[in-house]
């Protein structure tokens, strides 16, 4: 299998405060990958540097074998890094169906082309019921399925996930693992930092762990929760349960 | 036509038709002088207003200078016909393209300012232009441009004695630029700027340009203004930097669109039809008493910010809503 994402030693500084700390993991193609760590661990930032966002302070990021560590989050999403946002970034003043459609326009200017990209979408992700209502309108775990439609209407390669799972019922929780295995069965890779253990344990096929911005660890579910170190750094760094977000 | 008509449905169709009817005949009906110059006016402003909400409806970048545009338009044609003889037939596209690219020039810069930070500097912009303007030599100064010449062709240099022509020829301009602004909202361009208007690490995230798209917004919106700035001084023949480019016009184009609904087709030209027979009823009657139509003019644009800020266009779902929290209180 050939990689997907390679990530060498990326560093994030704000100012003083080092969000990520030579950071180097890898995804394969059609992995699912869990990002864990404690609460400021440096995992939203370390998204930001992958989908474009922010500039890395150094390191490279390889994607399907070319370097993106200085391209703008839209050519990111042009070459196939789809993201959601760990708060729903949804377009409230635009319904359902337009959200999804600014994502099928990445690719496509024709406009029949991309109505037929979100009919698929909004199947996919079981958001056909709501495709005329406005996104101000939908409760947060709507919002947050509501965010990888919109990703996933772009035909992303690799799909980065922040926190899908936080704050929904555990019904819709089953209902969201479900869609990640349904997404990834079509040969999307994904990233996804998540916080409830159980869906990461069930989800990914490998796991990365950060604390304090730095790489503790990559393993196998298993290999991670057996780890005493990532035990220690979950309860010393304050554990987080999926009810707070 | 499936592309403007396509998604109305056959009451919106008999509304428009009606409409548009009655806009056809207006000028048969009125046969005052102050009438005539009214509707002018209103399909003037129509056309500022639908060109403001490009940018600042459409793609959410609020700018208080587009008076620039407007002037710029204005002596593109005034300035070429008094130095070339330049018929306006070429002079208005010249001047529509002039100050896209104007706009392009000074859009790389400013459009990185967000929200107020843009919208006070394209104020300041537009002082300093007419500033510029006034102290020319070039563009005749303080004294404005008069373009009024009996020996001109009048087709060839659209200038008409009788103010109904004005009033078709611009009738047919203003929509041609609202089909064309139809057809757009429902286009690819237009959802990307509605998506920079809602979030911009959004439309980042699906790959949108965020800054070239802006700019775009940012020149169509600007040669849309200038096209009405040259139809005004084509109408007038006549005008002065003092009346064109100054901070009371940018803010009546704002207000125009933000009157009638920010961010719709059918917004600007509801604007301009209110706000034109506001401000020219409210000039002829209470003019004499020094700024009272001002007065109530700012009135009426606090009771709508306040009542209805999605714009006049929404008063009528505001009224079914009204309307239904009524009787469902009665029939508790
Ligand atoms: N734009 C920014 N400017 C300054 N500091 C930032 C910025 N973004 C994040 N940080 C800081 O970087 C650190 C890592 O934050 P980050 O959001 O990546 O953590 P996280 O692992 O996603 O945490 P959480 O589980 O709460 O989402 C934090 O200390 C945060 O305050
Ligand atoms: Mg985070």
């Amino acid at each position: 299998m050939s990689k997907i994402l390679e990530l060498n030693a990326i560093t994030k500084k704000f100012g003083g405060l080092v969000a990520n700390e030579n950071v180097s993991f890898d995804v394969e193609e059609g992995e699912i990958v869990g990002v864990v760590g404690p609460n400021g661990a440096g995992k939203t930032t370390l998204f930001n540097s992958i989908s474009g966002a922010f500039l890395p302070t150094s390191g490279t990021i390889t994607f399907n074998g070319k370097d993106i560590t200085n391209l703008p989050a839209h050519e990111c999403a042009k070459i196939g890094i789809g993201r959601t946002f760990q708060i729903p970034q949804s377009l409230n003043e635009m319904t359902v169906w337009e959200n999804v459609i600014v994502g099928a326009l990445c690719h496509t200017s024709n406009m029949n082309e991309a109505m037929h990209k979100v009919n698929e979408v909004l199947e996919l992700c079981g958001m056909e019921k709501f495709r005329d209502m406005l996104a101000g309108k939908l409760n947060v775990a709507q919002k947050k399925r509501l965010e990888i439609a919109r990703a996933m209407a772009t035909d992303p390669k690799l799909l980065l996930l922040d926190e899908t799972m936080a704050g929904l019922t555990a019904t819709e929780r089953k209902e969201a693992v479900d869609l990640i295995h349904k997404i990834n069965s079509m040969g999307v890779a994904i990233l996804t930092i998540e916080h409830n253990m159980d869906v990461v344990m069930s989800v990914s096929n490998r796991v990365v762990v950060l604390v304090s911005g730095r790489l503790l660890m990559v393993g196998s579910p298993q290999e991670v929760v057996s780890n005493p170190e990532v035990i220690s750094a979950y309860l010393g760094g304050g554990s987080k349960d999926e009810s707070d977000e | 036509m499936k592309a403007i008509f396509g998604d109305m449905n056959k009451k919106q169709v008999i509304l428009l038709v009606v409409l548009l009817a009655f806009a056809v005949i207006a000028p048969q009906i009125f046969t005052s002088l102050f009438v005539r110059n009214l509707l002018i006016l209103i399909v003037i402003w129509s056309i500022l207003g639908m060109g403001w909400n490009v940018m600042g409806g459409y793609c959410g970048q609020v700018s208080n200078g587009h008076s620039m545009y407007y002037g710029l338009g204005a002596y593109s044609v005034g300035l070429t016909l008094q130095y070339f003889k330049l018929s306006p037939w070429i002079a208005i596209p010249f001047g529509m393209c002039l100050a896209a690219c104007f706009a392009w020039v000074i859009g790389k810069p400013i459009l990185r300012l967000k929200g107020h930070a843009f919208a006070i500097c394209t104020m300041a912009l537009a002082e300093c232009m007419r500033y510029i303007c006034v102290n020319l030599k070039f563009t005749n100064g303080a004294k404005g441009v008069s373009m009024f010449n009996k020996s001109l062709n009048s087709v060839l240099y659209l200038q008409f004695k009788d103010s109904r022509i004005y009033y078709y020829l611009f009738l047919v301009i203003m929509l041609i630029v609202l089909a064309l602004i139809k057809v757009l909202s429902k286009r690819k361009f237009f959802y990307y700027l509605r998506t920079i208007r809602g979030n911009e690490d959004a439309a980042a995230s699906v790959g949108i340009d965020v800054s070239k798209y802006k700019i775009r917004a940012y020149m169509l919106s600007a040669a849309l203004v200038s096209l009405g700035g040259s139809l005004y001084a084509q109408y007038m023949l006549y005008f002065d930097p003092a009346s064109m480019m100054t901070l009371n016009v940018s803010m009546m184009i704002v207000l125009v669109a933000v009157m009638g609904g920010i961010g719709t087709v059918l917004g600007p030209i509801l604007g301009a039809v209110i706000i034109e027979c506001l401000s020219e009823y409210t000039r002829s009657f209470l003019g004499k008493f020094g700024g009272l139509d001002m007065v109530l003019y700012g009135v009426l644009v606090i009771i709508i910010v306040l009542f209805l800020p999605g714009g006049l266009l929404t008063l009528p779902s505001k009224i079914r809503d009204w309307r239904s929290r009524k009787n469902t209180g009665v029939a508790k």
